[in-house]
C-alpha cells in the first residue's frame, strides 16, 4: 500500500516529465503536435513505453478497423508528396483484417463452453445467496455487455492482441455517497445502502502512465476536470487514477489550465490486498532492464505490413495505368474565332491585334484556343462518332493511294506482369503472415489423385496441434484475465463475505471443425479400423456439427444410442445379416432411425428429457414392428412342401 | 418290383437331373437379360461406361440384384421338381428293397431329407456359384468401367459369361451339371447301399443305362453282378474320373466317379448268374 507522500513522489515525477510538453491546445512534442493516434516520441513515462506505444500502432491497421498506418507509408515512399499520401489514405483498404478475424474466431474456439466449467459456489457449505447474487451480476447485470463473459469474449481478445501492455482494470464506475455527520462535521462516506457495480474496463497502453506490477497502477482516464481558461471555466483539465493494494487516488487538474497542476485525493479505499487492474501481457520481453509484453501478433505483421503496401500500390496502379489507352489520328486544328476572326491553324492559340487607344497602334492579343485546348491536334471522329480517315494523295499515275485505315487508330495497354507479380507478392505474404498465426492456408495440401487439393487427415492433425500449442498460451492468459474480473467484482461487491469463483480452465480443447472429423473419418473406413473407433469419430463429427444445436446434439444422442449398427459400414451390415449374426430388425433401426424417433416422440410416447435406456427400447421395439413379413411365392411354397415331404 | 422294373423307373428319375439344367439354362438366359438392363442404367458417355466412383459403388449392387434371381419363380419350381425327385428315387429303391425282405425306410427318410436340403439350398444360394460367376463377372463389370468399355461390346462379353454362347454350358450349368447329375445318383446308391446292409446282402448288380459318356471302369463291371468284398475293393484302385474320397466304405456311393449314373442293387444270391458265382468262389469270397 502506497502511503500520501509516496503517491505524492509517484505523481510528481510523471507530472514533471509531462509537463514540458503540455500546452493548453494539446500535447507537443520537439514543437511537432503529437497526433492524437499516434502518440509516440513522448518522454519515457516507464522503461519501454515508446516501444509499447508504437507497437500497438503497428499492429492496429491489422485489427481495428478504420486505422490508416500513415508512418508505413512515409517510410515506404518519404518522397511523395501530400497529394499521394492523401489519395493512398482515401483509397486505402484493410485487407488484412480478415485474417485477424479468422485468427480470433480460432482463440474463441477455445473458449467455447464445452471446454470449461465455472462454479459460482465452489465453498457450497458456505453462504451461497452471495454466489446466487454473485452469479446474478456476473451473468447479466454488467452495464452493456450484460455479462462478463461477454466482454471477455467480445473485447478481451482484441485488446489482448493489440495491446500487451494495456491495462484492465474493475472498479466501480461511480460510488454513491451520502453526506453524514461524524464529530460535528459534514463529511461525505459511501453508501453503505448501495451496492457497487463494478465492470471491467480497457485501458490503452499510450494512458498508462506508470506502474509497478503488482503493487501500483497509473493511467490518465477519458474524465475531465473543470480547470480555467483565462477568465473562464471548462471541462478541459485531464482526471488521472492511480490504484494500488489497498487505495484507488483521484489526481484531478485544477487552476489555470497552462500551469498543469493537480489536485490529489483519496477516492475511494477498497482494501482488497492486491491492486484492482492488471496487464493484458503477451510475450515477455525485457526493455532497458524491465520485464515487458509483447503481442503474439507483432511478428505476422512484417508480411502483412508488405501486403497492405503492395495492395495499396496494386489499387493504384491499376487505376493509374492497367487501362489501355486510345491513340488515334488527329488534324491540325482549323477553329476560327468568330468574334476576332483568329485563327488556331494547329498552333494551339488564337492571336488578333486590336486598336490599343493611340492613333494607329495595335494590341496584340492571344488565348488559348477553346476548340483543340491548347493541343493543336483536333480528333477526326465524324457526327456519328466515327473517325474519318482523309484518302491519300493522287499520284504521278493518276491513282488514289489508298490509305491503311487500321493504323488510325489503335489501343495502347501496358505490360501487366509487374502488376502481376505484385498480386502474387501480396498472396505469398498473407499466406506467410497466415502461417506465423497457424491459420490454415488452401497451399497446405496434396494431390489426391483425382486432380482435386486435399489435406489428409495426418497434415491436418499436425496443423492442429501446431495451433492447440500457439492458442493454448493464449487462451491461458484470456482465462486469468476472466479470473481476475470475476475476482474483482466478487471481492468489490461483497469483501470478506464473497469466497471465491472456481474457473476451471481448458486443459485441452477442440480445434478441429466437422471438415477435419470429416477427413479422419474417411480414412478410418479405408484403412478398416475397429468400429469403436469409427464411433468414435463419428460422435465427435456429430458434436462438432450440431455444437450450435443444442437439441439436435440430444436428439442424435438418443438416436445414436439406440442403433447398436451406428458405426459400422454398409458392406459388414450386409455381410452380418447374409450370417444371421445380426437380425433384419436392428437394419431396421439402423436406416430409419430418424422417423422412428420421429414417430415416438408424436406420439408423445417418451419425451426428449427421458433417460436414453427407455429411447432404446422404445426405438427397438417400433424397430421390430416394422420388419417386413416375408412373403413366399407359390413357387417358394412348392420347394418348402416338397422339402418337408 | 423285378430289378428291370426298377431299372425302367430309374430312367424317369435320370430325367430329372437334365430337366433341372435345362432350366438352369434358361435361368441364365433371364440372368443375361437382367445383367444387360441393369448395365444400361449405369453412367454412360457416348455409348461408354464412365469410369468413376459412382458406377463404382454400384457394382455390388448390381450382383445383388442378380443374386435375387436365383429366386425368381421359375428357377424355384425346377428346383422343386427336381427335390421332389428324391421321393421318386427313394420309393424305387423302396419298392424294390422290399422285395428282398423287410425294411425299415426311418433312415432313408432322414438321409432323403437331407440330400433334398443340400440340393435346395446348392441350387438356390448366390454363394454357390460365387468361383464361376459373381466374382468373375463382378471383376469384368470393374475392369470396363475403369477402362471406360463401350457398353454395347461390354454387355455381350458379360452376357457370354454367364450364358457361355454356342460352345460352353455357361457359367451355372458349367459348375451345376455334375453335382446336380452326382447329387441324385449318390443318394440313389447310398439308399441302395442301406438296404443292402440293413437287409445283409452281399451281392449287387451292377446295372444302369449306357451312355456315350460311359467310361472304362464301368464298362468292365456294368451287367455283372459283384460280391460286397470285391466292390470294397474297387475303393483302392485308380482310374480316371474317380472322386477322391472313394474308399471301401464309400465306393458303394461314389461308384465310378463323376457323372456315374450306376446303381449297385442289392440282389438275392438265387439270383446271382452262374458266370458271376463261379468268378467270387474263385476268389473264394463264397
Amino acid at each position: 500500500m502506497l502511503t500520501q507522500e509516496q503517491v505524492l513522489e509517484i505523481w510528481e515525477g510523471k507530472r514533471s516529465l509531462m509537463k514540458p510538453h503540455y500546452t493548453v491546445a494539446g500535447w507537443k512534442w520537439n514543437g511537432r503536435w503529437i497526433d492524437k493516434a499516434q502518440k509516440h516520441e513522448l518522454p519515457e513515462l516507464w522503461p519501454g513505453y515508446n516501444r509499447a506505444v508504437k507497437e500497438k500502432e503497428i499492429i492496429s491497421p491489422h485489427v481495428e478497423h478504420g486505422f490508416f498506418p500513415e508512418r508505413l507509408f512515409k517510410e515506404r515512399a518519404p518522397n511523395q508528396s501530400d497529394e499521394e499520401l492523401a489519395y493512398m489514405r482515401a483509397n486505402f483498404k484493410q485487407v488484412t483484417l480478415p485474417v485477424y478475424k479468422d485468427c480470433q474466431n480460432t482463440i474463441l474456439r477455445a473458449l467455447h463452453e464445452n471446454n470449461w466449467t465455472i462454479d459460482y459456489a465452489p465453498n457450497s457449505e458456505e453462504d451461497s445467496g452471495v454466489a446466487i447474487e454473485f452469479k446474478e451480476y456476473v451473468t447479466e447485470g454488467v452495464e452493456v455487455f450484460g455479462s462478463v463473459l461477454n466482454y471477455v469474449k467480445f473485447i478481451v481478445p482484441k485488446v489482448y492482441t493489440l495491446d500487451s501492455m494495456g491495462l484492465i482494470s474493475v472498479l466501480p464506475k461511480y460510488i454513491s455517497t451520502v453526506t453524514q455527520e461524524v464529530d460535528g462535521d459534514a463529511v461525505e462516506v459511501i453508501d453503505p445502502d448501495t451496492q457497487l457495480e463494478p465492470v471491467p474496463q480497457y485501458i490503452s497502453v499510450d494512458k498508462v502512465w506508470g506502474f509497478q506490477y503488482g503493487k501500483w497502477y497509473l493511467w490518465l482516464t477519458e474524465e475531465k476536470s473543470m480547470v480555467k481558461r483565462g477568465n473562464e471555466e471548462a471541462k478541459e483539465g485531464i482526471v488521472l487514477l492511480l490504484v494500488d493494494e489497498v487505495n484507488v487516488w483521484r489526481i484531478e487538474q485544477t487552476g489555470e489550465k497552462y500551469k498543469f497542476e493537480f489536485n490529489i485525493t483519496l477516492w475511494w479505499e477498497h482494501g482488497r490486498g492486491y491492486p484492482l487492474a492488471t496487464h493484458l501481457k503477451g510475450d515477455p520481453v525485457l526493455r532497458d532492464g524491465s520485464a515487458c509484453w509483447q503481442s503474439y501478433y507483432l511478428t505476422a505483421c512484417e508480411p502483412l505490413d508488405i501486403v497492405l503496401l503492395d495492395t495499396s500500390y496494386l489499387q493504384a496502379s491499376k487505376a493509374h495505368c492497367v487501362f489501355p489507352h486510345m491513340i488515334q489520328l488527329g488534324d491540325d486544328c482549323e477553329f476560327i474565332d468568330p468574334e476576332h476572326g483568329a485563327a488556331c491553324g494547329g498552333s494551339g492559340k488564337l492571336r488578333w491585334w486590336e486598336p490599343d487607344g493611340e492613333a494607329g497602334a495595335l494590341k496584340e492579343h492571344w488565348k488559348t484556343c477553346p476548340a483543340c485546348k491548347g493541343q493543336r491536334l483536333v480528333a477526326r471522329m465524324g457526327p456519328q462518332g466515327k473517325l474519318l480517315v482523309r484518302p491519300g494523295d493522287r499520284n504521278s499515275d493518276g491513282r488514289t493511294e489508298i490509305p491503311n485505315v487500321s493504323e488510325a487508330l489503335s489501343f495502347v495497354g501496358p505490360d501487366v506482369s509487374t502488376l502481376a507479380f505484385l498480386r502474387k507478392e501480396i498472396e505469398a505474404n498473407t499466406t506467410d503472415g497466415r502461417a506465423i498465426l497457424h491459420l490454415s492456408t488452401e497451399t497446405q495440401a496434396v494431390q489426391d489423385g483425382s486432380g482435386t487439393d486435399v489435406k489428409t487427415a495426418t497434415q491436418s492433425g499436425i496443423d492442429l496441434r501446431a495451433t492447440y500449442a500457439f492458442v493454448k498460451p493464449i487462451s491461458d492468459r484470456i482465462f486469468d484475465i476472466y479470473y481476475f474480473i470475476l475476482k474483482g467484482i466478487g471481492d468489490i461487491r461483497y469483501g470478506d463475505n464473497f469466497k471465491g469463483v472456481s474457473l476451471t480452465r481448458p486443459t485441452s480443447f477442440d480445434m478441429k471443425t466437422e471438415d477435419d472429423y470429416m477427413r479422419e473419418l474417411e480414412q478410418a473406413r479405408l484403412a478398416n479400423l475397429d468400429p469403436s473407433a469409427i464411433w468414435k469419430l463419428e460422435w465427435q463429427w456429430v458434436k462438432a456439427r450440431f455444437q450450435h444445436d443444442p437439441e439436435a446434439e440430444a436428439v442424435f444422442s438418443i438416436i445414436t444410442a439406440a442403433d447398436d449398427l451406428f458405426s459400422l459400414s454398409e458392406q459388414t451390415i450386409q455381410s452380418q445379416l447374409t450370417q444371421r449374426v445380426i437380425e433384419p430388425w436392428q437394419v431396421i433401426l439402423h436406416t430409419q432411425k430418424v422417423s422412428i424417433y420421429e414417430e415416438i416422440a408424436r406420439e408423445g410416447t417418451l419425451k426428449r428429457a427421458d433417460d436414453v435406456k427407455l429411447w432404446k427400447a422404445e426405438m427397438q421395439k417400433v424397430a421390430k414392428s416394422r420388419v417386413p413379413k416375408p412373403v413366399v411365392s407359390p413357387a417358394m411354397e412348392k420347394l418348402q412342401m416338397a422339402i418337408a415331404k | 418290383m423285378s430289378f428291370r422294373a426298377f431299372l425302367e423307373r430309374k430312367k424317369k428319375t435320370d430325367q430329372a437331373a437334365a430337366k433341372l439344367l435345362e432350366a438352369m439354362g434358361s435361368l441364365q438366359e433371364r440372368l443375361a437379360d437382367r445383367l444387360a438392363t441393369l448395365l444400361s442404367q449405369l453412367d454412360i458417355k457416348a455409348g461408354s461406361l464412365v469410369p468413376g466412383e459412382a458406377n463404382a459403388n454400384r457394382i455390388g449392387e448390381i450382383i445383388s440384384i442378380l443374386h435375387q434371381q436365383l429366386n425368381d419363380d421359375p428357377w424355384t419350381e425346377a428346383v422343386a421338381d427336381y427335390v421332389e425327385n428324391y421321393d421318386a428315387i427313394t420309393e424305387n429303391v423302396l419298392k424294390y428293397g422290399r422285395t428282398l425282405g423287410r425294411l425299415d425306410d426311418g433312415f432313408l427318410s432322414a438321409l432323403k431329407r437331407q440330400f433334398k436340403i443340400i440340393s435346395a439350398e446348392y441350387l438356390t444360394s448366390a454363394a454357390s456359384f460365387n468361383l464361376e460367376l459373381w466374382i468373375p463377372l463382378a471383376e469384368q463389370i470393374g475392369g470396363a468401367i475403369i477402362s471406360g468399355a463401350p457398353l454395347a461390346d461390354f454387355t455381350v462379353t458379360a452376357k457370354l459369361l454367364i450364358t457361355g454362347g454356342d460352345d460352353a454350358d455357361g457359367a451355372l450349368v458349367g459348375k451345376a451339371s455334375t453335382t446336380v447329375t452326382d447329387l441324385a445318383s449318390i443318394f440313389e446308391r447310398s439308399s441302395t447301399q442301406l438296404i443292402a446292409d440293413e437287409l445283409e446282402v452281399d451281392f449287387f448288380l451292377y446295372q444302369g443305362s449306357e451312355i456315350d459318356t460311359t467310361r472304362e471302369f464301368c464298362l468292365e463291371r456294368l451287367g455283372k453282378a459283384w460280391h460286397r468284398e470285391e466292390i470294397e475293393q474297387w475303393g483302392d484302385e485308380e482310374w480316371s474320373g474317380r472322386i477322391p474320397e472313394t474308399t471301401e466304405d464309400t465306393i458303394f456311393s461314389f461308384l465310378g466317379g463323376y457323372n456315374c449314373r450306376h446303381v449297385l442293387l442289392p440282389l438275392a444270391e438265387i439270383d446271382v448268374p452262374e458266370p458271376d458265382l463261379a468268378r467270387m468262389k474263385a476268389k473264394e469270397l463264397i
